[in-house]
Parts: C-alpha cells; structure tokens; sequence
C-alpha cells in the first residue's frame, strides 16, 4: 500500500464512514429527522473541533490586541522592507505567529470536506447514492433499517437545493456575521489591505450564498448551523467585535474601536512609545467593557 | 477529496433493455433507444437530440402494450410512446416526483408509482386517471407495481406491501416490514405467496390469504433485486454481494452456502438454457448451477463496466431474423452506455454497441 491509497484508505474509513454512520445514527436518534440530525451533528463537530476553534480565536485575539500597533507602523515606515521587519518584531514580542489564525482552520478544512461527503451520501437523493450508502453503513440494524432518511425538513428537501432562497439568504447572513465579527475592516490604515478586507467580507458569504442554490440543502443547512454556532462562540469569547446590529444595514464598516482611536491617535512623528501606550490603553478600555458585561 | 465540492449528486439511470415487436428498447441515462433485433440498428430515440423533453434519467424499465411504449422519467413524468416512430401518443402524464419504479401494464390501463408517494392508473389509450384519485403509500414509490389478476401490488419506501383493487384504487389490505421497500413484489401463483426483499435485509413470503408472514431470510445487507420465482425456489441477490436460494414453500435453504459475488448485487436474476445468470455491480457475470448453487462456468465474465440495470432474455427466435438459431442470449446495458450481448451457454461476449455512439 502506498503513501496515496493509505491516505485514501484512512480518509474513507477513518473519516467518511465513521461520520455517515454518525449521522444515520442520530437521525434515528431525532425520531428520523435528518434535519434535526444535522443539527445536532454540527453541536457535536463543534465540540470535538472546540479545542482547535479556542486556539483559532486566541490567536485572532492576539492578532487584533496587537493591530494598533502594526497600524502605526504602516504609518511610521515607508520602505516595505522594513514595516515586514517591525511588524514580525512585534509578532514575536506578543508571542505570536502570523500564522496562528490560519493553521487551527487549515486543520478543520478536511474534517468539514468529510462532513460534506458524509452528508453526501447519507442524504441519498439518488438511488445511485442511496445504494452506496448501503455499502458505507456499520453491520448494525439499527443503522441498516434507518435509511432511507426522512429528507423532508421544515419547507425543504435535504437532498435537492433550497429553491425559496431562504436558505441561501440564511447562509450568506450568517456568515456574513461571523466574518464581521472577525474582519479588522477598519483597523487597518493600509487602503490596499482595507480594500482586500473588504472584498472578502463580501465575496465569501456571496460565494457560498451562491453554492447554497446548487447543493443540497442538507448542506446549506449545515453552513448556518456552523455560522450560527461560530457566531455564538465567537461573540463570549472574543465580543461583537466590529460587527454593530444597529448598523446591519449599511455598507460600510462601523468605526471600529481601533479607528475611533485613531482621532486622538499621536501624529506620525510622535514616534512609537505614543503609539504603544495608546494601544495599550485601548486594550485596558476594551477588558474593563468586557468586565463590566460580565458582572452586569 | 475533489467530489466532495460537487453538488448534487446527478441521477444516472438504470433502466432495463425490453422487447418491442422486433425492436430492444434499451436505455441510457436520459435516452431510449430502439434498435432492431439481431442487427441492432437504430430505429428512433426518445428523447431526439433534438426534442423538448428532457426526461433527466431512466430508472424504471419501459412497458409495452400492443403498439406503444411507456416511459417513466426521473423528470416526474409518464410517457407514451408510438412503438414504431418513438413519436408521443399523448400529452405526458406529470406527477410531483421522480419515476424511479417502471410500469405494469393490463389490458387497457398502466400503473406506476411515483417519488411522490402515489400510485398511479392511467387509460393506455388516452392517459387520463383511471381512478377517482391516486393511491397515497407512506413515503416515495420506487419500485414497479405488479398485478395479479385483480390486485395490484405496490411496494413503498415507507416499509409496506399494499395489495390493491386494481379497478379502483382501494386498500385491500398491507403488511409492514421493517425498513423500506424498492424492490417490486412477486407473486408466486403456484405457492401462493408474495415475495418481498427490502431494506431491512430480509426476503420475506407473505400469505396473501392470510395477510401473515409464511417465512423470511436475513441476508447481511439490503434485498434490492426482483426475486425470480423457478421451480419451487426462489432466488435473490443481495447487496451483500451474495445470491440465495430458498425453497418457495418453506424459505429453508436450497444451496448449502449462499453463491458469493464479488459486488453487491443490484440486477435481477434470470434463467437462461438451465443456467442462473447473476450479475454484480461491478459487471462480473456468473452463471450458477440452480440446484445447487455450483459455478456452471471455470471463470465469470467481465465486462468492465457497473451494471445496476437488469438483464434481458432474448431467445433465438428473438435474438435472429429468421429465427434459424436456438441461441439463448442475455442483453445487458452497463453504466457505460454499452449494450452487451452475451452467449448464455458459453458465458462469453457475443456483441457490443455503444449506446451513445461514442
């Protein structure tokens, strides 16, 4: 066995499978619903990914503690050379990878892809599909006589798209949301990287809005659970962020508490101690709101 | 890893081929074809490439009756079609879901079920509803009805067998298995009995008289072929890639062990010249020793290729103009598109034509 099929082998059987089975089992749990299996599937999944979730957050955390000071040094430092230097020499002050955000996700991106095919093929919305998922179940009745599942799920058929554009509505807001929540749209004086920020506050909830009218809503249903979960863990771990409800509706970005500070931000040339201590203070203002809603 | 970003998965068919007055309508995916006995020449397609209708996929086998031939889509529709020209004989006939199971045929009238959940009966002549109103099951119809004199069976993904007054539609009665139902019931006039596998992994008998459950095999995975009724024994494949055989009467076991495929099994069973023909999901073709379970060749044969589709029989009379051979073949469509004819006496490949023309 090669390096390839033994990858194969353990994404099928080590993943996949185990997953299905998962699923058709807690849809027999939920009296066959499979909408509220789904549901009750991503609590799980969120749950057993917690740990790389808490360590994903910390590092956004961190990241948006330490944005004042980059920002500064965007400011300060002309030459590109130089602003890379300052800001990993902050990095590696606070402790932190630039990378940090990113590697908790990179971990959970095939553990979703199983999710995805797991849902795949437990929804059964061809004989071609529910004939392999016969091949995939556990030698257990109990799972055997489950299926085929009850695909109906409030208006939807889980295994045809959503054509009323609820869903697609509901997985573009939620993540939408989420992604507000965590996108430093107005931290950042670089117009390029506010502009970038931007694009892919909206591309990714459009993007997957999009793919929510061609896949199942089995999936589409999955994404807003997931947002929603995110949505919640992020909001007691991290706060609102950016994101403001009053300003739902408006295009752009709310003045964030790092651009709010930036009207009585030291001018360029009052050097970096200033800017420091102004981050800093930012930071004590922040814990002490997160304080007081604690105790309230 | 790359599927997982498809979306919906696409039906694919798996119709089987039948007999038409000297024509073999086999199908792929959203094409039927009529070709003509013994040279296979194509005759007309349904849908042309030219046509409106896009009929999405082909599960349930078509039906003839006199000169037309019915079509169930996966689109939700039921078409008739003029056998000769392929040409529609009436407006197709719509229901609220796809058309998975085939249709049986009277007289005068066709039935079908449909993912919809209903059963249907239609004028043959006309295509309007013999019934006052469709028959409701529990959950989506995917198999084909069979009727026996007066009733109708029907078997539903909800897990029931329901015998029917074919006249009017009305419950006679049904009986409850354990887990969905998509293969079609046989009745064995000779026994008496129905024959049902399922979902549940086992293939019951079922007095019809009684309404009770006379016996029933476990197999290790689901029953999702016709059972084929020979001899006072019954056999079945399985998707656990084994094939059974059970007296009619009793359901005690008519082979010491069950004959082992090497995939499961989707196609139904046929008999051909003495010999059990089987075919597995992955295309290996067995001929079996029907009293005892005995390879009747050294080796399958394999076409390469998935089959899901059952097999058809054609006899020599069928099988050539002049009807001069007393060959007994065996047509097979496999997922490819290729229509396969194979020898059943000697299990090997007699003929091959690619559907699609490709």
């Amino acid at each position: 066995m090669d390096l390839f099929e033994l990858i194969s082998w353990f994404w099928t059987n080590g993943l996949v499978i185990p997953m299905t089975n998962f699923l058709v089992l807690l849809s027999r749990l939920s009296f066959g619903s499979f909408g509220v299996a789904i549901i009750m599937f991503t609590l799980v999944m969120r749950a057993i990914t917690w740990p790389l979730t808490q360590q994903q957050l910390r590092a956004s955390r961190a990241m948006q503690a330490v944005q004042p000071r980059i920002q500064e040094i965007q400011k300060k430092h002309k030459d590109p050379r130089r602003r890379s230097e300052e800001t990993m020499k902050i990095y590696r002050e606070s402790g932190m990878s630039p990378l940090g955000c990113i590697w908790p996700m990179l971990v959970q991106f095939p553990i979703w892809i199983a999710l995805y095919q797991s849902i795949r093929f437990t929804l059964g919305s061809t004989p071609e599909s529910l004939l392999d998922l016969s091949q995939q179940l556990y030698p257990w009745s109990y799972l055997r006589t489950a299926a085929p599942l009850e695909k109906h799920f409030l208006w939807m058929d889980m295994g045809r798209p959503d054509s009323t554009l609820i869903m697609a509505i509901l997985v573009g807001a939620s993540m939408w949301v989420q992604q507000r929540m965590t996108t430093p749209t107005s931290a950042s004086a670089d117009p390029q990287q506010q502009s970038m920020n931007q694009t892919m506050l909206w591309m990714m909830p459009l993007m997957f809005a999009f793919f929510t009218l061609q896949f199942p809503s089995g999936l589409a249903l999955y994404w807003v659970a997931t947002n929603v979960v995110g949505v919640v863990l992020q909001y007691f771990y991290m706060g609102p962020g950016e994101f403001e409800w009053r300003r739902i509706f408006s295009l752009t970005p709310a003045p964030a508490p790092a651009a709010r500070r930036e009207v009585k931000a030291p001018q360029e040339s009052e050097g970096e101690e200033e800017a420091e201590e102004v981050a800093a203070t930012a930071s004590k203002r922040r814990r002490r709101r997160r304080r007081g809603r604690r105790r309230r | 890893m790359a599927s997982a970003c498809a979306g919906v998965a696409s039906p694919e068919g798996w119709a089987s081929p039948v007999l038409s007055d000297g024509l073999v309508l086999a199908a792929h995916r959203d094409q039927l074809f009529a070709l003509e006995v013994g040279s296979l020449d194509p005759q007309w397609a349904f849908p042309s490439d030219e046509a409106d209708e896009d009929v999405v996929a082909l599960y349930g086998d078509p039906a003839v009756l006199g000169d037309t031939v019915f079509v169930p889509g996966f689109d939700g529709a039921l078409y008739a079609l003029d056998a000769a020209s392929g040409e529609l004989r009436w407006e197709p006939f719509e229901t609220d879901g796809p058309l998975i199971g085939g249709v049986a045929v009277s007289l005068d009238t066709v039935y079908f079920g449909s993912s919809d959940g209903k059963v249907y009966a239609l004028d043959a002549a006309s295509g309007q509803p013999r019934w006052d109103e469709p028959f409701a099951t529990g959950d989506e119809v995917w198999s084909t009805p069979t009727l026996a004199g007066d009733t109708l069976y029907v078997t539903s993904l909800d897990g029931r067998l329901y015998a029917l007054d074919a006249a009017t539609g009305a419950e006679r009665w049904s009986f409850s298995t354990d887990a969905g139902v998509a293969s079609p019931a046989v009745v064995d006039e000779e026994a008496g009995l129905v024959y049902v596998g399922g979902f549940d992994s086992r293939l019951r008998a079922i007095d019809p008289e009684t309404r009770e459950e006379q016996w029933s095999v476990k197999a290790d995975n689901w029953f999702w072929t016709r059972p084929l009724v020979a001899d006072g024994t019954v056999y079945a494949g399985s998707l656990d890639g084994n094939i059974y055989a059970v007296d009619a009467a009793t359901g005690d076991p008519a082979w010491p062990e069950p004959f082992p495929a090497e995939a499961p099994v989707r196609a139904a069973l046929v008999i051909v010249g003495g010999v059990l023909i089987a075919i597995d999901k992955d295309g290996n073709v067995y001929g079996i020793d029907p009293s005892d379970g005995s390879p009747a060749f050294d080796a399958p044969l394999a076409l390469e290729s998935e089959v899901l589709a059952d097999p058809l029989v054609i006899t020599g009379a069928e099988s050539e103009p002049n009807g001069a051979s007393a060959s007994q073949d065996v047509l097979v469509v496999t997922a490819d598109g290729e229509l396969v004819q194979i020898d059943a006496s000697t299990l090997q490949e007699s003929g091959r034509l690619n559907l699609t023309g490709d």
